[in-house]
């Protein structure tokens, strides 16, 4: 250990007995001279300052982890929140590593032993111990009402306590899928809340979330903005940086990016990709994006004609030009798709995909034969229903319909608002429609409820027991060599038999002022202010 | 005509005997109502012959003209699909003038309907019938449409309809006041005195006193309802995509602005041209032959 690590591993002790104010007032001197060499950047700022304003884009449903299902509502949970783990990223790979757990060993391979860390409260001032994620698991798992992240613990068999600071999970099997399952960001389930919070406040937790977090939640006003300040008792040394922290609730991309020019916000949590070019051309903004855990597709309604006929739908997964979908639809910043493993999946994910000779690409002579052998000879009429949503809204359906006119297949294209359509999609009461499934660190959430043959998210209605099997196979392989092999397999079965036209890998982007410093991008949707902070 | 100007105007007869005369000497005294003529003529000529006149296809995709400016090419460049920008002005046309005519002639058809009814029965009907109508003339035409969208889904003929039922107050009120100003005259006292049957005196002498006032309300209200249902699609909820709506054209074009503004630019101004072309045109028609103003000039 050399003298810097030391030094950082004394403060830590420190500021966990004094509290960190204490420690900051006493050896303020020594700490700036230090952050002066560059030692201890973090720590010679530490007191905390400067209040960020950031657009966020998206509805925002509710402020308790373990209900949500907007990936905005995380962006602001995680900064109020903890899970068991977390994610970091180092710009080449994504990794799950301890959070409030101090250690994580696994004892087999369906026991876990986490080991808390020391003196870490809530915001409401309890302790956050091994009750306490206890309690957190246990709410996720067989909580009323029930939580909608309950699967991801499905297999979990026994919380058990062996000191105040240390857990031990018993599961009925090998769960690869874990590490994600018990992130406190997409994962939601391993996030750990206060158990003294959500009985004071029930059903309103989600409106008074309390966590271990670097921020506390201060006030949501509805349609305006929600509010948190520095937890000055954070237990990562040095952290947060900011005092004060706001989320302006806007609903227009477009007026966020007017309110970024014009110097009224620091940041937007979410820029669509076709503002993307006037923030460029903004010198007073820094982007950040790449290629995230997510694939777009065209999706077809199995369980009716004109789409139960598996040669109709290789016709159309064989028919779409990506090329034109990626630059018409989206702007040419997203990648193509051959199968759902995206990029930041890096142990499961291809470099060489495009020549692998795996997956859907554009053939229109493959398409062409595969539309001779469909049942249906004459033009096929389909509803392509389309709603003002997602990343590129209507964009995708107004570049392909031209395409399938090609094959033979007429697509009338609904607009609806977007409730209806999904609830719509949820009813399976569509032809065709596209969609995106987002932030994905792991094959297994990326495919098997999606297209699990009574998967809750298999709105296309396809089944093969052979690719129930793989994925199921997979969740209990443990060698990474092994579960790559089986998510292939089934991959491959779901690109043959084609319930979707898989077509893109999209960027997501956040944008900040360059007043803004710190801030550490992860392709997981997430905006994380934890080491962000304001300069000039 | 003669009956009304009985009670309105004691002099009208001169100006309006010389007929012919009068007409011709019209586009001369009025230059602007002419040019406004000349240019609705024009966007009503774009649209009957879009297919001739218009340089593309409206829906023609082309990924190697994606937001191309106004060049030799494509004279009012081109959108983010790289689709003809002019074509879809041409074609747009056709959706701005027909949803225009056919949502009034609906509004005015129930205006009419509704009026006639509360002019003629008076007492409690009419005073609920108007009351009614108040409150709908409380709510701007548009918030309107947007309720009648709502409950009938999208699509240019839902627009129409919600647009149609969006404007019957303005028009019901016109139609009433006029059937009051009629339904006291001498001469449908006399008709009653002859027991003429009741839909008779409706059909000779209340009707063709409201008709025409009626006539001069439509072209006034075109402009409105081609606004409110360009309003509509604008909002995303009127007209569906890719359909070459200017509304539709404006909006899509919004995200562009700042670097590709002809995308909205273009079509915004067709529909201002429009618009003003057509105020233009009913403030003249109206002058002209609204026995009221008439009296006053």
């Amino acid at each position: 250990m050399d003298k810097a690590e030391l030094k950082k591993a004394f403060l830590e002790r420190m500021s966990a007995k004094m509290g960190r104010r204490a420690v900051l007032k006493g050896m303020g001197a020594g700490l700036i001279a230090a952050g002066g060499n560059g030692v201890f950047p973090g720590i010679a700022r530490a007191q905390q300052s400067g209040h960020i304003r950031i657009a966020s884009i998206k509805v925002i449903d509710t402020l308790d982890p373990h209900f949500t299902g907007f990936l905005s509502s995380i962006q602001i949970i995680n900064n109020i929140h903890n899970g068991l783990l977390k994610i970091t990223y180092d710009g080449e790979e994504v990794r799950f590593e301890p959070d409030l757990a101090k250690t994580w060993e696994l004892e087999d391979d369906r026991t876990h032993l986490f080991k808390l860390r020391e003196n870490v409260k809530f915001h409401d001032g309890t302790p956050c111990d091994a009750e306490a994620v206890k309690f957190s698991l246990l709410r996720v798992k067989e909580g009323e009402p029930e939580s909608p992240h309950a699967w991801k613990l499905e297999q979990l068999e026994e919380v058990e306590i062996v000191d105040p600071l240390t857990v031990r999970l018993h599961f009925s099997q090998a769960n690869a899928f874990l590490p994600v399952a018990l992130n406190g960001s997409t994962g939601r389930a391993g996030t750990i809340v206060s158990p003294a919070a959500v009985e004071k406040f029930g059903q309103d937790y989600g409106r008074n979330p309390v966590g271990t977090g670097p921020f506390r939640f201060v006030s949501w006003r509805e349609n305006d903005a929600i509010e948190l300040e520095a937890n000055p008792d954070y237990f990562e040394a040095g952290l947060p940086k900011l005092e004060r922290a706001t989320f302006v609730l806007m609903n227009e991309a477009s007026t966020a990016v007017a309110a970024m020019i014009s110097g009224q916000i620091d940041g937007m949590t979410d820029c669509p990709m076709q503002l993307v070019p006037q923030i460029e051309a903004f010198p007073g903004a820094n982007l950040y994006g790449e290629i995230e855990g997510n694939y777009t597709f065209l999706g077809m309604n199995n369980q009716r004609a004109p789409f139960d006929d598996i040669n109709l739908r290789r016709a159309v997964a064989w028919a779409l030009d990506r090329e034109t979908i990626l630059a018409q639809s989206y702007f040419g910043r997203a990648i193509q798709a051959y199968t759902p493993i995206s990029p930041p999946m890096t142990k499961f994910y291809d470099p060489d995909i495009a020549t692998s000779g795996r997956g859907q690409w554009f053939d229109l002579e493959k398409a062409k034969q595969f539309r001779a052998q469909a049942a249906d000879q004459g033009e096929v009429q389909a509803t392509y229903m389309m709603a003002e949503r997602g990343p590129v809204g209507t964009r995708v359906a107004q570049t392909v319909a031209p395409m399938l006119a090609q094959i033979g297949i007429r697509a009338n294209l609904e607009l609806i608002e977007p409730a209806t359509w999904v609830q719509r999609r949820n009813a399976g009461d569509f032809d065709l429609y596209d969609f995106e499934w987002v932030a994905d660190l792991d094959p297994d959430e990326a495919i098997y409820p999606e297209f699990r043959s009574d998967g809750a998210w298999n709105y296309c209605g396809w089944q093969n027991a052979d690719f129930d099997q793989h994925c199921a196979d997979a969740q209990v392989t443990l060698d990474t060599e092994e579960r790559r092999r089986l998510y292939y397999a089934a991959e491959d079965l779901l690109m043959d038999e084609a319930p979707i036209a898989i077509m893109a890998h999209m960027p997501i982007y956040k944008v900040f002022s360059t007043k803004v410093d710190g801030f550490q991008y992860i392709p997981a949707d997430l905006v994380n202010l934890h080491s962000v902070s304001l300069t000039g | 005509m003669a009956a009304v100007t009985d009670m309105d105007s004691p002099t009208p007869a001169p100006a309006a005997a010389t007929g012919p005369g009068r007409r011709s000497s019209l586009f001369l005294r009025r230059p602007f109502f002419t040019i406004a003529l000349l240019a609705t003529l024009a966007y009503v000529g774009a649209a009957v012959f879009a297919p001739w006149v218009a340089p593309y296809d409206p829906v023609q995709q082309s990924i190697d003209a994606m937001m191309a400016p106004p060049g030799p090419a494509h004279w009012l460049g081109t959108d983010s699909y790289g689709q003809d920008i002019l074509s879809r002005i041409i074609y747009g046309a056709r959706y701005a003038l027909v949803i225009g005519l056919c949502s009034v002639l609906i509004g005015a058809a129930g205006g009419l309907v509704i009026g006639l009814a509360a002019g003629l029965a008076g007492g409690w009907v009419e005073w609920a019938l108007m009351r009614v109508i108040d409150s709908i003339l409380a709510l701007p035409s548009l918030i309107m449409a947007v309720a009648f969208i709502a409950i009938l889904g999208q699509g240019v003929d839902k627009v129409v309809i919600a647009v149609g039922l969006s404007m019957i107050g303005p028009f019901a009120r016109t139609v009433r006041a006029d059937v009051m100003q009629v339904r006291v005259q001498l001469y449908i006292e006399a008709a009653r005195l002859m027991s003429i049957p009741r839909w008779q005196v409706i059909a000779r002498h209340v009707l063709p006193n409201v008709v025409f006032p009626l006539a001069v309300q439509v072209t006034i209200r075109i402009s409105e309802a081609i606004l409110v249902s360009s309003s509509l699609s604008f909002l995303g909820i009127g007209v569906t995509p890719p359909t070459p709506d200017w509304g539709l054209m404006i909006a899509e074009g919004r995200g562009f602005v700042a670097f590709a503004p002809w995308m909205s630019a273009m079509p915004g101004l067709a529909l201002a041209l429009l618009l003003i072309a057509l105020s233009i045109l009913g403030d003249g028609i109206r002058e002209e032959y609204d026995p009221k103003l008439r009296g006053g000039s």
